[in-house]
């Protein structure tokens, strides 16, 4: 790549913000490149996503300037962002559930004549921006009905239907299968041979270094440094990051052979076709597989969010039919939602209601909560997780998204429950981190829990998992154990089966 | 936006309220007595009750149109009840169990059913009033003196203070504890904020919401104890109109209608503040008719205030 010699299409310099005291970056200097892919890459809390806010006109920073093409410009607001050819997915979604794909497709730029809308090109004009993007979508599908990652693509294919120069992401891949990731890089890669800059964010180093020719690390908001990808190694940038090197462990030796705690037995309902499935105490059983294949479904069954048409769960040789997502919490379930944002935070409360939601009834003495208890409670276990916030009344949605999924974590780590089930714990979460919850699962194991793991992050699956089945069209397709549980292993049989 | 200014925006709703408030009592030397203050606490309280029963339904997201109708029928059961010579036992104890079962009417079909909570209520407010108008064959009930004696008060520092203001308050601070500190206000918190989370969290929304009903349809019970005691007649019209006074006085006092934010002190203070306004305009010899316009512009300016409020928020 010439790079180097490029000049720069947009220019950052000096910027800074303050949230309430707290300076989430200082006097960051970035240039981005036509025809470059550039990664953002820092711990959680760094300040990726406020940088990228201020890109995007979607957050205005205390100093700093903005030039495109050499020229100052001021980026108010996302429409200017926009009109300038700044196109931002950002790491929460922004779109209509209550709408079609087509409709999220087009709006605000719906066809139309006079004053009617022309659905029929609409939905044209969204299929064919979907196969040119090797989505496989249907147009005319309620958004709400899809899974997280189709919901992300419709989201890419938005951003690219206008004129873009500039395409920011973030964290792009955290909610997409391997296969889905590989092909949005195919996507990327073609846009970068289209002369358009594209800035994004990745915990993945393995991803940065497949796709990105320049890497700039943040840390504390300040800008460490920015260098070619190729003068670079993931071991460095994971210095740089963290301040120190990080020491990723193996997955430990585990024997868990005593009798099934959890036994699943003919299990049907949602996508799943006859599950048979067992978990000792002190066993991680990881599942996974494409998107609709019954992992997700299995999860709402344990947790008494849906409730199987046939087929019987059993506890300690026991049914277990919860009722409610309440009766599951009471029996000892947990469930770690993949969705943050719709299924698991609290937008209009503080770190402490977050963190502390499901431990009332341990928390209260006849229906009173007890104030000291409850601090206690939160402060403890947002320090066990290491949650950066300016205290326990910080709103959740003004933490990182990383700091938002350890909340989510420690919100159920607290009441100590017998049976876990993770979905995508660490989305969103930094090397250090990441290493510290598959540290914090390792302990539940130890401790004797039984947690289902279910990831789409091989690394993941194969750091943690004592045994991963892969579901197909909700039936398991494959159980992999070590040693032939490898990450090559698990990519390999989620696409072929 | 520098800093300071920000906080200052931020904090507009409360600003104004305080301000508001100064105002009005400096206007006029007799505003500001003992007197006047206390029977401005008389005056809002049949709405400030509605408006306590108002803001857990707001909180939990929901909305009730048929406060001022459940009053009503309530009323007019209660008409009927002293009518046929009942002691002010089995009275206060029918109209605070029909209210509270009236309210979980509104709970069922908006939590169990799924509808929509402004049709639903806005439908249960015209069933309620029609129920209420059969009832007393459209003919008032004179003369119901079952709840008189809330109607009298003590002398506190030369002023009256009426039993009516002491239940308001006694509710106000009593829903404030309730909210804060228990497991059902901190649920009610989460229902509001985002339902599908605190139910994957562990809350029992559906009944969380119909109790939030229920508890608003009590708060009209004991507000149609407290107009009868005042008014004495039960009619199938009174308190028309009272469901927009509680909501107005909710959104003056900060609660949102989002759900999930604000604090039954507001809405009381909120409740206190329109009444004083409505007195002061009276008193300060302006036509009856401009209350209702200034009334109207106040809460506009307080919905403002507080959009202006939430705009630097990431939602
Ligand atoms: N609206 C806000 N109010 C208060 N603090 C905020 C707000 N937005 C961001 N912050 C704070 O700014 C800091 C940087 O946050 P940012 O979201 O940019 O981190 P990040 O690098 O994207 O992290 P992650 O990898 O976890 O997504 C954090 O400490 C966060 O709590
Ligand atoms: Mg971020």
């Amino acid at each position: 790549m010439s790079a180097e010699a490029a000049p720069a299409l947009v220019a950052l310099r000096g910027a800074s913000k303050s949230f309430s005291g707290a300076r989430a970056l200082k006097a960051v200097d970035l240039d981005l490149r036509r025809g470059e892919i550039h990664a953002l890459c820092g711990e959680n809390g760094a300040g990726k996503s406020t940088l990228i806010r201020i890109l995007g006109g979607a957050t205005r920073p205390d100093s700093g300037t903005i030039a495109i093409d050499g020229l100052p410009v001021r980026l108010p607001d996302p429409a200017a962002a926009l009109r300038r050819g700044i196109a931002v997915i950002h790491q929460e979604l922004a779109l209509v559930d209550d709408l079609t794909v087509a409709e999220n497709l087009a709006l605000g730029d719906e066809p139309r004549r006079g004053p009617w809308i022309r659905r029929r090109a609409m939905v044209e004009s969204a299929r064919a921006k979907l196969g040119e993007l090797g989505f496989a979508i249907d147009p005319r599908a309620p958004l709400g009905s899809l899974p997280i990652g189709a919901r992300q693509q419709v989201e890419i294919a938005r951003a690219l239907r206008r004129d873009v120069r500039l395409l920011v992401l973030d964290e792009p891949t955290a909610a997409l299968s391997r296969a889905e990731a590989g092909r949005l890089f195919d996507v990327l890669r073609d846009l970068r041979a289209r002369g358009i800059a594209i800035l994004y964010v990745s915990h993945h180093l393995d991803e940065v270094f497949a796709l990105s020719d320049r890497i700039t690390v943040l840390r504390d908001g300040a800008r460490i440094g920015s260098w070619p990808a190729s003068e670079t190694t993931p071991g460095e940038v994971v210095a740089r990051m963290v301040g120190q090197a990080v020491d990723v462990r193996d997955r430990p030796a585990r024997r868990a052979d005593g009798p099934a705690k959890l036994r699943i037995e003919g299990l049907r309902g949602g996508a799943l076709r006859g599950l048979d499935l067992e978990v000792a105490a002190g066993e991680v059983v990881g599942l996974t597989g494409l998107a609709g294949a019954g992992h997700e479904d299995l999860a709402s069954f344990l947790f008494g969010d849906a409730r199987p048409t046939a087929g019987r769960v059993l506890w300690d040789g026991r049914p277990f039919r919860p009722r409610h997502p309440a009766e599951a919490a009471r029996l000892g379930v947990a469930m770690v939602p993949a969705d943050r944002r719709g299924q698991g935070l609290i937008p209009s409360q503080g770190v402490l209601e977050n963190l502390t939601i499901a431990s009332y009834a341990d928390l209260a003495r006849g229906g009173w909560i007890r104030r000291g208890a409850q601090k206690a409670l939160a402060r403890q276990w947002s320090e066990r997780f290491e949650v950066a916030s300016a205290g326990l009344s910080q709103k959740v949605l003004t933490l990182s998204g990383g700091n938002q999924q350890k909340v989510l974590l420690a919100r159920w780590a607290a009441r100590d429950p017998d049976l876990f089930v993770l979905n995508e714990p660490t989305r969103g979460i930094d090397v250090k981190t990441r290493e510290a919850i598959h540290r914090w699962i390792d302990g539940l194991a130890e401790a004797g829990r039984c947690v289902l793991l279910i990831t789409s992050d091989a690394q993941e699956m194969t750091r943690l998992a004592d045994r991963c089945l892969i579901l197909r069209g909700g039936e398991v397709a494959r159980t992999l154990e070590p040693p032939a549980l490898t990450e090559h292993a698990v990519v390999a049989a989620v696409v072929e089966g | 936006m520098p800093r300071p200014f920000r906080t200052v925006v931020g904090r507009l709703p409360q600003i104004l309220l305080i301000a508001g408030a100064l105002v009005l009592m400096l206007r006029t030397e007799r505003f500001f007595t003992p007197g006047t203050l206390a029977s401005i606490l008389t005056q809002a309280s049949i709405v400030g009750v509605l408006a306590i029963g108002q803001t857990f339904v707001l909180i939990g997201g929901g909305f009730d149109l048929s406060q001022g109708a459940a009053l009503a029928l309530v009323a007019a059961t209660v008409g009927r009840l002293s009518q046929a010579e009942f002691g002010l036992a089995v009275c206060l104890a029918a109209a605070l169990g029909m209210g509270l079962s009236l309210g979980a009417i509104n709970g069922f079909f908006v939590s169990v059913v799924r509808t929509n909570p402004f049709v639903a209520t806005l439908s249960t407010l015209l069933i309620f009033r029609g129920a209420a108008f059969i009832m007393l064959d459209g003919r008032p009930i004179p003369g119901v003196r079952v709840f008189q004696g809330v109607d009298s008060g003590f002398k506190l520092a030369d002023a009256f203070v009426s039993y009516r203001g002491v239940v308001f308050v006694a509710a106000t601070l009593l829903t404030w504890l309730v909210l804060r500190r228990t497991v059902f206000g901190q649920h009610v918190y989460a229902l509001g904020g985002n339902a599908e989370a605190a139910r994957l969290a562990g809350v029992r929304t559906t009944r969380l919401r119909t109790w939030t009903f229920a508890l608003s349809g009590l708060a009209s019970g004991l507000a149609a104890v407290l107009l009868l005691g005042w008014l004495r007649v039960a009619k199938s019209d009174i308190a028309t109109g009272y469901e927009l006074d509680s909501i107005a006085a909710c959104v003056v006092g900060g609660v949102s209608l989002q759900g999930g934010r604000g604090s039954v002190l507001g809405a009381a203070a909120g409740c206190l503040l329109l009444q004083a306004l409505r007195t002061q305009i009276t008193m300060s010899g302006f036509p009856e008719e401009y209350r209702t316009f200034v009334t109207g512009l106040v809460i506009l300016i307080f919905a403002a205030a507080d959009a202006l409020a939430r705009r630097g928020e990431r939602t």
